[in-house]
């Protein structure tokens, strides 16, 4: 520590968040903790740490934008927030892939649903892949404590919106298991604009909790700071060198930073974490990074209906369909139904209009209705044994190579038949399938028509969110790449913390997953200090 | 007529696959390379689409200002899938007034260079698809019917590649038009709450000083 850079002395006492523009030089940085992205899984290993008293330095490659920056346009909050403008596809071109890339990660655009993480996944992952330690026990307290500092609390009734009780009516009308959604909220005032960032500081991202909590206990967060290359010598990480990024170019700056510390943490998110492994050169070490990649997507059925819905405005997981969480197989394996969990959709007017199939003036048609325009959104619990893989695309960013099998077509399938179902069960009057075979349906006779709908990469126009594996944690490196304290096989200090360490998807929203986790490794990350 | 997706694009297998989604198989060619060759063919036959970007003495748009992501041709081809794709009376704007030309290169300019390539080379298929399809012209060149006829294709072929195409850039397309002020009267969307003032970006002011914005 005694070598620390002088200019540095009084950031390392007082925490503080240090932006690209800052760094106009090229320097070293010494801590005893490096954490790689500032997201649910890396800001909640930070003010773990940070509390605990130890020295934090957190890299964001994404800027930092404090709510007093935001402006709830669309397009400006999503170059703002969201990795490469969202406009990243999986490699078949079929799926976008939607994370974030700021200071607070993706949790400044999610949904803020905060779903403890089902015990039936967390036997599947113990019994199946070799994941210790991360039981129903061990995480309840985390997210006992999570719940008070992010005020998770089940939606009430005045956070539903028009089509938050349409979907919670159908589902009563079908006999089908939902409940309130819990969320991380504190005095929403209903704006509905959650996927373009708060301006209310309501959603309780992380931008406005851990990040600001680990910086109280001094923690350093550098944005606009992209990790390059770890600096290895027989299994230990000695430094990472990073590159600073201008960010009104979103271009390297030529600054450089060198983080020398005793412990590196990468929490680059699901869709980034494994690809900077692969750009390591680990994949012969390591022969499980970038597999068994799941994503949740998303299959999207929009509805006409004869009353306003006005699908923009409140929160939008107020209440979730759960009957469908697990997939259903018969005797013979042969699957029945599941798979998904089935929410309300909402999304402003340039998302809903980007995934209406319809063209010129039938697209003009219905986007003229649109304040009565609802519709509902599944998100796909991947099959495990159809899971997909990161690889590196030619300039190292990350490539989604998804198969998208016949469980997983399946699964679609009847997710979009169970979300027709439901809406012409509460007053659809026209159904449109987002996707490009443009599928309407006028009444409940046309649901068979579901049956002949082609299911196909780019056939369904569908977003994915909530990435997982490609770092999945096990047993040794034949089957994983990380062990149950979050390690990297084949290193002492170096551990991974966010949803690329989940052997499967969650089947819920993962953030409140990654956090509970988050705590697990900072505990043993704290061991090794 | 050529039958739907033309022979000459099939994978292995002409496109039907066991698995639906992903059976294509295209001997080890990958999808950038795949596209790119498409998108460079017409510069064997005498075009200059994809290598416009490079040898335009200006990349200008209709609005006087510089394009810094797209090529001219590039940018002509997008605003026909635009006007093909978006609607047109019923008090929506035109594509111009929605600034999705624009719009669309500045995003461009700030995206992973595997991204912005992609995008590039899916717009030069476009502008050359039209022909396995039955209709003679480029995109840009024919008239709208056809050219929503050409997009309907594109998007619901067995080729995954150009499903891909005719997918990705009418949803960009339309994000960036739905998006935009100017539509949102049209559709009854009462804009964001609290109607804050629009609060640009390091990155949204770099585009404009370096594309003349100010000028």
């Amino acid at each position: 520590m005694s070598t620390l850079l002088g200019s540095h002395t009084e950031a390392r006492r007082a925490g503080r968040i240090v932006q690209g523009h800052e760094l106009t030089e090229s320097q070293a940085i010494e801590a005893e903790v490096c954490v790689i992205g500032s997201g649910c899984g890396g800001a909640t290993v930070a003010r773990q740490l940070a509390m605990a008293g130890h020295d934090v330095v957190v890299l964001e490659r994404g800027g930092y934008y404090p709510e007093s920056s935001f402006d709830q346009r669309e397009i400006n909050m999503n170059a703002k927030l969201s990795a490469d403008r969202s406009m990243r596809a999986s490699a078949d071109g079929g799926t976008l892939l939607l994370s974030g890339q700021n200071v607070g990660g993706a949790s400044v655009h999610y949904w803020a649903d905060s779903y403890r993480t089902p015990e039936d996944r967390l036997q599947l992952w113990a019994e199946r892949y070799g994941v210790e330690g991360h039981d129903l026990a061990r995480l309840t307290p985390a997210w006992d404590e999570l719940t008070g500092t992010l005020n998770v609390h089940p939606a009430t009734e005045d956070y539903h919106n028009r089509m938050n009780q349409l979907l919670r009516s159908g589902a009563q009308q079908l006999g089908w298991e939902g409940h309130a959604v819990p969320q991380a909220r504190k005095g929403c005032v209903k704006s509905g604009h959650c996927m373009q960032g708060c301006v209310y500081r309501a959603k309780q991202s992380q931008l406005v909790t851990h990040i600001p909590q680990a910086i109280d206990h001094g923690a350093r967060v550098y944005a606009d700071v992209e990790a390059a290359e770890l600096l290895r010598e027989r299994g230990q990480v000695r430094a990472l060198r990073a590159r600073v990024i201008d960010r009104a170019r979103n271009q390297p700056s030529g600054v450089e930073l060198t983080v020398r510390a005793r412990a590196f943490v990468l929490a680059a998110g699901g869709y980034y974490s494994a690809p900077f492994l692969l750009r390591q050169g680990l994949q012969k070490q390591l022969p499980m990074l970038g597999r068994n990649f799941g994503m949740n997507p998303t299959a999207m059925v929009h509805g006409l209906y004869d009353e306003d819905i006005v699908l923009w405005r409140n929160i939008p997981a107020a209440f979730g369909v759960e009957q469908f969480r697990l997939a259903r197989y018969d005797a013979a394996g042969a699957y029945v139904e599941g798979g998904y969990l089935l929410m309300a959709n909402q999304i402003q007017p340039g998302l809903l209009g980007s995934m209406m199939p319809l063209m010129g003036d039938a697209l003009g048609e219905w986007m003229a209705q649109m304040p009565r325009i609802g519709g509902t959104i599944a998100w796909i619990d991947d099959p495990a044994d159809e899971l997909g893989e990161l690889q590196l695309a030619r300039d190292g960013t990350p490539k989604v190579v998804y198969p998208y099998g016949p469980k997983t077509q399946a699964i679609l399938r009847d997710t979009i038949r169970k979300q027709a179902q439901l809406q012409f069960a509460v007053g659809a009057r026209r159904l449109l399938v987002a996707g490009a075979d443009a599928l309407q349906l006028d009444s409940t006779a046309d649901l068979p028509k579901i049956d002949r709908l082609p299911i196909r990469a780019g056939g369904l126009f569908m977003a994915a969110p909530h990435p997982s594996g490609g770092c999945i944690m096990g047993r040794s490196a034949r089957d994983s790449v990380t062990g149950p304290s979050h390690r990297v096989h084949g290193f002492d200090n170096l551990f991974v913390a966010d949803s690329s360490v989940f052997p499967t998807p969650v089947s819920v929203d993962p953030s409140f997953t990654i956090m509970a986790f988050s705590y697990v490794a900072a505990e043993h990350i704290r061991q090794m200090l | 007529m050529i039958e739907q997706d033309g022979a000459g694009l099939r994978g292995d297998g002409a496109g039907t696959t066991a698995s639906g989604m992903s059976g294509l198989h295209w001997h080890g060619l990958s999808r950038r390379r795949f596209i790119r060759g498409l998108a460079l063919l017409p510069t064997a036959v005498g075009g200059s689409f994809v290598l416009g970007a490079c040898s335009e003495p200006q990349r200008r748009w209709r609005d006087g200002r510089a394009l810094l992501a797209l090529s001219v041709a590039q940018a002509q081809t997008l605003e026909a899938v635009a006007r093909a794709a978006l609607p047109a009376g019923g008090g929506f704007p035109d594509v111009d007034e929605a600034q999705v030309v624009r719009r669309f290169d500045e995003e461009l300019s700030f995206v992973s260079e595997s991204i912005r390539g992609d995008l590039q080379a899916a717009l030069g298929v476009l502008e050359y698809v039209p022909s396995l399809y039955g209709h003679f012209g480029r995109f840009s060149a024919l008239g709208g019917d056809a050219q929503r006829a050409v997009l309907d294709a594109l998007c619901g072929s067995r080729v995954e590649l150009l499903r891909a195409i005719g997918s990705n850039v009418r949803i960009l397309v339309q994000f960036f038009y739905f998006a935009h002020p100017a539509t949102w009267a049209a559709t009854g969307y009462d804009g964001p709450f609290g109607h804050l003032p629009e609060r640009l970006s390091e990155q949204r002011r770099w585009y404009a000083e370096r594309t003349g914005a100010s000028a």
